[in-house]
């Protein structure tokens, strides 16, 4: 009977039961919102994982929250002055840190997300999208990415054998070997055991690191002996309508000297053993490409593509002042530039974070790798579950100010109740009846305002339907069960008051 | 005239005087008091008894106490000593639920200001004690039908309290009151706000449910009119009741 009167209040009421349902609209929008659009980057993410997504341009975010192992002058600037230990801060990657636009992340790339490089992919002209961007002041830095797809063939030894390897989808890469660290990352703290540079003498050598990770991908090392790789690069052209396109029907080879190797951590796992002893290594993430001078890069490109100059690169790299800034410039670049795919770092660094997917790495023993001191910067912590946490809070209050807005309007009708006969739990069972009914009601009309937008975005992502259907389902649940949580929660306190109320505390006031 | 008989005010044994019948209601010394800067005593040591059938009118100046002794004997409040029997009923072995449940089948209430339930038709008012028992919905809606006629409003079943009179309200209270064919009807001022042909009306609706029904009524009220229609006037003070008087009838 008193779930009959709760409902028959709110829609009695109407008035009154819109304005709940707007209020707990709003508080639903601001957790959906939250939980939609503002993931932020996972935690335990690292700068190179952030670049190794694949798009025609890539849009990040240059200063971070960064932590105090990172705060080191050696690796950033901190914004505003020298950095201070064991503190937090927000920093500037220096520009110097090499933005390495890579394909390898697997999953992305066989959902269709990634296709640098690939046929069909249309080069930018760098210039043109530099003139494009540079009126706005958040864009801090237009990076080109230059590579080539190409096949990758070696000697190896082994039982005093000779072998010969092959990788057929290998990249090639153009890399400024001349960008010493100077505040920023120093490409050649990478750098495996005995490995070296290419000195800034080497700009047009034919020279290479290649990633120390091939063993994961299966294949030998090469032989340190004869360390020399042949490089099979197609032949470049661009169609009239804009397109790259790469012939492996007419390959060129190139024999590259091996200077050494390079390893890109993306983590650590530490552990402890049943004896006690603590364990720890580091994560790599697998990248089966050869880098090269950005000097000899140009002069293959030259030669594979009948000498077109390097004005266009397959995929660029937009650095961005403030990580607030990512999504709405991804947005207008969107807009702005509807023939080529742009990705925002951070939703796909959420998006592969949701979905659960391995990282692009394997574990390897530090001694293996020549020391652990491979700096690379971390990335900033994952602040968005604390702000999950404060916009809970603040939308859980907005509700038990509604609720009690609506219980203080009802106490005469509550006093009235208690009169002729309710008893103390009919009251409570009431005012929560009809504190979910409107709190849920309301829920499900913010949640459903703020997901059409989001799932906008996501599907302008090429986000599958399949998983923005997995997303909102996940969404849908954690945002109701919060409201349902907060309504019931907030609700008890006012309908524990008005059930110990008596008829004659309401009735003679009245 | 006094009628020691019935009425017993602060009687030196502490047991009240009865009528001729078993009392339907009885009050022994009850007391209830306030701290409101000092203690003041809004009951103040009364017993009385009440007889089924019987039309009981309380008078008084303002803050004499008459609307707390209503209150102590509805069971909406509780006195700081005393007891109260309803129907054999002794409130204070009552918990607050065992309570609700008196109030729910054994009184009924009409206050000065309706206190409908405005976002509910009369007919859904008139209803509400009915929808606490285990009638099915359409036995109560006959019966809260039924009364709307009683009172006169059979065709005014669907309106909303604000759509009435007020004295087309106070007899949507008069039926919500009548529901559950309580022991007794507890009514504080039912005609502090109505003009004074309604008054009458509703008077003489007190009376005809009275006297068709053999309802008991304990009526606050300054009303002369239901001073003629009430077999015993009370007279309170300071707490007390000082006199009792043989009303009209």
């Amino acid at each position: 009977m008193f779930f009959v009167l709760g409902f028959t209040n709110a829609r009695r009421n109407l008035g009154r039961s819109v304005m709940a349902v707007l209020g707990a609209a709003v508080a639903a929008m601001i957790m959906t919102s939250i939980i939609s659009l503002s993931g932020g980057y996972p935690a335990q993410g690292w700068i190179e994982a952030r670049t190794f997504l694949g798009a025609d341009i890539l849009v990040f975010a240059t200063k971070h929250l960064v932590g105090p192992e990172d705060l080191r002058p050696d690796k950033v600037q901190v914004v505003g002055g020298a950095a201070e230990p064991a503190r937090w801060a927000m920093a500037s990657l220096s520009p110097n840190v090499v933005c390495d636009l890579m394909t390898l992340q697997p999953e992305l790339y066989a959902q269709g997300f990634i296709s640098p490089g690939g046929a069909g992919a249309r080069p930018i002209d760098i210039e043109d999208l530099r003139r494009t961007l540079s009126g706005d002041p958040r864009i801090t830095q237009v990076v080109p990415s230059f590579f080539l797809p190409i096949r990758l063939t070696y000697e190896y030894v082994l039982d005093d054998q000779l072998y010969h390897a092959e990788l057929p989808q290998a990249v090639l890469r153009a890399r400024d070997f001349t960008v010493q660290a100077s505040g920023g990352l120093d490409f050649g703290q990478l750098l495996v055991g005995d490995s070296r540079c290419p000195t800034p003498d080497e700009q047009h050598g034919l020279v290479g690191l290649l990633d120390a990770s091939l063993g994961l991908l299966g294949y030998h090392p090469p032989n340190p002996d004869t360390p020399r790789l042949m490089v099979w690069v197609p032949a470049v052209s661009i169609g009239a309508d804009g397109q790259v396109s790469y012939d492996f029907l007419r390959e060129t080879a190139y024999e590259i000297d091996l200077v050494g190797q390079y390893a890109t951590r993306t983590g650590a796992v530490s552990w402890q053993t049943p004896k006690g002893d603590y364990m720890h290594e580091d994560l790599f993430w697998v990248t089966p490409q050869l880098q090269i001078p950005a000097g000899a890069f140009a002069d293959i490109w030259a030669g594979v593509s009948g000498g077109m100059p390097l004005d266009h690169a397959v995929q660029v790299g937009l650095r961005v002042d403030r990580l607030a800034y990512v999504e709405d410039i991804a947005t207008e670049l969107r807009r702005l530039l509807p023939a080529y795919s742009v990705v925002s770092v951070p939703q796909q660094m959420e998006l592969a974070h949701v979905r659960g997917l391995p990282e692009a790495s394997f574990s390897a023993p530090i001694e293996m790798l020549g020391g652990t001191d491979i700096p690379q910067t971390g990335l900033p912590v994952d602040l968005s579950r604390t702000f999950f946490v404060l916009v809970c809070l603040v939308a859980a209050l907005l509700m038990a100010t509604n609720l009690l807005f609506l219980v203080s309007e009802r106490r005469k009708e509550i006093g009235i109740l208690k009169a002729i006969g309710a008893r103390g739990t009919d009251v409570a069972l009431m005012i929560l009846t009809e504190a979910l009914t409107l709190n849920l009601l309301g829920t499900l009309l913010g949640f459903g305002l703020i997901r059409i937008l989001a799932t906008w975005t996501m599907i302008s992502n090429r986000i599958p339907i399949a998983e923005i259907g997995r997303a909102t389902a996940n969404d849908f649940a954690v945002v109701m069960s919060a409201a349902a949580l907060a309504a019931a929660l907030f609700g008890m306190l006012p309908a524990w008051q008005m059930a110990r109320l008596t008829s004659m505390e309401v009735l003679r006031n009245d | 005239m006094t009628d020691a008989r019935r009425v017993l005010g602060a009687a030196p044994n502490g047991q009240p005087q009865t009528g001729p019948g078993e009392p339907i209601l009885r009050a022994v010394n009850l007391n209830k008091s306030y701290f409101l800067g000092e203690v003041i005593y809004a009951v103040d040591d009364v017993s009385l008894a009440i007889d089924k059938g019987e039309f009981i009118v309380i008078v008084g100046p303002s803050g004499c106490g008459k609307t707390t002794l209503l209150s102590l004997l509805g069971g909406l409040d509780r006195p700081n000593s005393g007891e109260v029997l309803l129907a054999g009923q002794r409130y204070s072995r009552l918990n607050e639920n065992g309570l609700a449940q008196l109030r729910r089948n054994q009184v009924g209430f009409v206050f000065q200001f309706f206190n409908l339930i405005s976002h509910l038709t009369a007919l859904e008012n008139v209803s509400l004690p009915l929808r606490f028992t285990r009638m099915s919905r359409r036995a109560v809606r006959e019966r809260a039908e039924q009364l709307l006629d009683m009172v006169g409003l059979g065709q005014r079943a669907s309106h909303l309290p604000l759509q009435m009179s007020g004295g087309e309200q106070q007899r949507v209270a008069i039926a919500r009151a009548l529901a559950n064919s309580p022991a007794v009807v507890l009514a504080d001022e039912p005609t502090g706000n109505l003009d004074s042909k309604t008054k009458n009306e509703m008077a003489d609706l007190f009376l005809r449910l009275n006297e068709e029904f053999n309802q008991t009524f304990v009526v606050v009220s300054h009303d002369e009119g239901f001073a003629r229609f009430a077999h015993r006037v009370l007279h309170m003070r300071d707490g007390k009741i000082d006199k009792v008087e043989a009303g009209g009838r």
